[in-house]
């Protein structure tokens, strides 16, 4: 026990150092302001984090969190200009641009020359078709949507920042000390009338006007340049609508300067934020605090029980805690310890490894359950969350079995599948945002969320069953040990019961809601034809197995094999990108599904060999 | 024994470095530096919320009338106002004006007409008005030249010409309409609603 506490010592210590420098302006509740971004509200925390990510492929950039970074985009543009924030991958395209290549990020600033150089270009390649984009193509297009990201986001607050302008007396008079779009649009009429006399008296070159005269027209020009600036302005959408026909809708700035959805409401909440980017820009920490605090409780009311502090709170906590690294963490440790008692059964017992696992499955479910929480939906509508999923379900099954049979093979084996799996699920999480809206279809009901859970729940103890024949096979070849043998067989024999139960009824489940949603109840779409494969394969083995006709070496070779035929199922179907389910569909990764089943065929057919050969004697 | 145990020790503490190693790769985090202790700010977490009718109950204010005379917006209360944000100079907002007179006249004890006018003075005002006839004289309707856009631009946050607020009998705004694309039954059938209003 005492070996227990050292290694979640260690591991506390491994997190101790984690943190980081904020700003010395209080974020605590410019971090929790809701904004609706891609379909759903969120603290403003995440989309800073997943918008920064789009653009750096980082979270952070130096000592700028991403929120600090967010906050010096929309109320100091000319500050975050300069700041490095651009990641481009494609060496090719970046000496083609001609960009420096020694720099990991590069700055709007630096970056500017090449969009303009290469802005011609854009419309040719938004009309190509995506398929027919070079690599190279690709990523210039995304390059100048980050830019376009940017822009649109120092751009959020122009209506309220102050502008570099000065007026003559007269339009001053009627106008507050700091002009800003919302004042000069007061005498907008005015000025254009007075600048329209001026052209008509004097001309249209400016050489000819007296400095009143400039800074009418100069002024005239930034006020038409500004709004045509912000008429397509609606990433920030901070305002939530005051009128009935839009309810549930948010606004960013412009939008609602522009777009009619102004109202005593938004007026006042749009006050607010001019208040708060006056402390920004001062540095006026007790201003900031107190703005940033009121804007919160503010836009809280305005939302009418649309969102929730508190989940936005978890929702913070759940993103910048990275759990699944904690989970990964935990069963790592797990899986040493493991082993290290199975080789040295004097040294280390069961229970260290056994409690280790249980505290990574308390964490990985508290992780998924803030997920599905969050998200307000089972946390297994993507093949990301699936994953997730999966692992859970592993180590959840190993650990009950291994505590049974008071045998730690079962735990080593889903451990590893756990592992695995964990370790391989960043390449399969979106780019910036794992916390996705989902498509409509899969957002619908009851039926979706009991037919994914039991289908994903059978490849979690399908994989931990093909993981543990591994395991029987190697020990029957290897190390004839019959009484393992013996005890393993047993193990494999239930789960794969186990397996089969939960992948028939995921599946009959699916036909209903496939009924419900599309229609109809089979249409052998791949996914469904990958799921009938799986329990055809564990009912041909438990029907050997049952008729004596399958001897046990080769029952858990088949069950073995199950691993192939779930990852086909799982990942395999999404490679195809046809039929209904193939909404998940990711690049690249045939080669790694390929090497991955030969490898496994590979090591089956040297243990089944192995196996075989001991059974012989 | 004592030596068992010391490599035992070693080999956790190897596990341990090894997995926060990994861990370190895994974590595209940039800098470890300490976090400075902040004092404790009151946030109201999930602020009472306000009834979406007290929300949207309408600012009060004041405005001139064209003769001169000074009213409030409470000085309408039990009555339906239309407010509409106008200038001579916005051809769609001369298109649909007519409109609201005619509504003026037709829900004579029931409804008030504000036309809120964002013209450069009162005399671009009176011109238009004045081709307009009898129809504009009736006691319930009340156009007022917003000078310094506090009404249009500071209460009612209005950028874009025309736009008509409808507020209810018990000063509640309750639709918004943007644009003169519309007709007068549709206008009828929003009085009408509001009317039914509970």
């Amino acid at each position: 026990m005492r070996y227990l506490t050292v290694l979640l010592t260690i591991f506390l210590m491994m997190y101790g150092g984690a943190a980081h420098a904020e700003n010395t302006l209080d974020m605590r509740s410019f971090k929790n302001i809701p904004i609706q971004h891609e379909g759903r509200l969120k603290p403003l925390d995440s989309f800073a984090r997943i918008t920064l990510k789009q653009l750096s492929g980082q979270t952070h950039i130096n000592e700028l969190s991403a929120i600090d970074w967010l906050a010096l985009s929309v109320f100091d543009p000319q500050t975050a200009v300069q700041i490095p924030v651009f990641k481009i991958s494609n060496k090719a395209l970046q000496k083609k641009l001609g960009l420096p290549d020694d720099k990991e990020l590069l700055s709007f600033n630096a970056l500017k020359p090449a969009l303009e150089q290469t802005s011609s270009d854009l419309q040719g390649l938004i009309e190509k078709q995506s398929s027919a984009l070079t690599r190279g193509e690709q990523d210039l297009l995304q390059l100048h949507e980050n830019a376009a990201t940017l822009t649109m986001l120092m751009r959020s607050f122009s209506t309220i920042l102050p502008l570099d302008i000065t007026l003559p007396k007269h339009y001053r008079d009627k106008l507050e000390d700091e002009l800003t779009f919302t004042q000069l649009a007061k005498i907008e009429q005015q000025l254009q009338q007075d600048l329209k006399i001026i052209i008509e008296q004097k001309g249209r070159d400016p050489a000819s006007y007296s400095p009143e005269d400039l800074s009418i027209a100069k002024a005239s020009f930034h006020i038409q340049a500004l709004r045509s600036g912000g008429e397509n302005n609606t990433l920030l959408r901070i305002i939530p609508s005051s009128w009935e026909d839009n309810k549930g809708e948010w606004f960013s700035p412009w939008a609602v300067l522009l777009q009619g959805e102004g109202s005593p409401a938004s007026a006042f909440l749009l006050s607010q934020w001019g208040g708060l980017a006056k402390a920004y820009r001062s540095q006026n920490q007790e201003l900031w605090r107190l703005t940033s605090a009121d804007i919160l409780n503010e836009t809280s009311a305005q939302s009418e029980g649309q969102i929730s502090v508190k989940l936005f709170q978890l929702e913070r906590i759940y993103v910048s805690g990275k759990p699944y690294l904690w989970v990964l963490g935990l069963y790592s440790l797990s899986l040493f310890a493991a082993i290290f008692a199975l080789l040295k059964p004097g040294f280390l017992t069961l229970k260290a490894p056994i409690i280790l696992t249980l505290t990574g499955i308390m964490l990985h479910a508290a992780a998924l359950a803030a997920r599905s929480y969050i998200l307000e939906r089972a946390p297994v509508g993507t093949l990301y969350e699936s994953i997730l999923f999966v692992t859970l379900i592993c180590a959840f099954i190993a650990v009950i079995i291994a505590l049974r049979r008071q045998n730690l093979v079962p735990l080593i084996a889903g451990l590893s599948a756990a592992i695995a799996l964990l370790f391989a699920a960043p390449v399969f999480a979106p780019p910036a945002d794992s916390l996705e809206v989902l498509v409509a279809v899969l957002n619908t009901n009851f039926w979706l969320a009991t037919h994914v859970l039991c289908i994903t729940a059978g490849y979690g103890v399908c994989i931990l069953a093909g993981c543990l024949a591994h395991g029987a096979l190697y020990i029957r070849g290897f190390k004839d040990d019959s009484a393992a043998w013996l005890k393993l067989q047993q193990s494999i024999y239930h789960i794969s019961l186990a397996a089969l139960f939960l992948t028939t009824v995921g599946t009959v489940l699916g036909g209903i809601w496939a009924d419900q949603s599309w229609g109809r109840f089979w249409g052998w779409d791949p996914k469904e034809n990958g799921a009938l494969l799986i329990v055809l394969w564990l009912i041909w083995a438990q029907h050997g197995r049952a008729s004596a006709k399958l001897k046990p070496a080769a029952f858990t070779a088949l069950i073995a094999g199950l691993n192939i035929i779930v990852a086909i199922s799982w990942f395999g179907v999404n490679l195809l990108n046809v039929g209904l389910h193939s909404y998940g569909f990711t690049n690249g990764l045939a080669g790694s599904l390929l090497t991955f089943c030969g490898i496994e065929t590979i090591i089956i057919t040297r243990l089944y060999i192995a196996a075989k050969k001991q059974e012989a004697k | 024994m004592r030596s068992s145990s010391f490599i035992n020790f070693a080999v956790l503490i190897i596990i341990g470095a090894a997995a926060y190693f990994l861990t370190l790769y895994m974590d595209t985090r940039k800098p470890l530096i300490i976090k400075q202790s902040k004092p404790e700010i009151i946030i109201q977490p999930d602020a009472p919320i306000e009834n979406f009718k007290t929300r949207q109950r309408t600012p009060e204010f004041s405005f001139k009338n064209i003769d001169g005379k000074t009213y409030s917006s409470s000085d309408f209360k039990n009555k339906i106002i239309i407010l509409n944000f106008w200038a001579s100079w916005c051809p769609p907002c001369l298109k649909e004006f007519p409109h609201f007179l005619t509504a003026a006249k037709e829900f004579e004890n029931e409804i008030v007409f504000i036309g809120v006018s964002s013209d450069l003075n009162e005399e671009a005002i009176n011109k238009y008005l004045s081709t307009l006839g009898d129809d504009v004289k009736n006691p319930n309707i009340f156009i007022t030249f917003d000078k310094d856009q506090n009404i249009t631009k500071n209460i009612f946050q209005v950028y874009g010409l025309p736009e008509t607020i409808l507020i209810d009998e018990k000063q509640i705004m309750r639709t918004k309409i943007i644009g003169a694309d519309w007709d007068y039954n549709e206008l009828k059938s929003n009085i009408k609603a509001l009317k039914r209003q509970p």
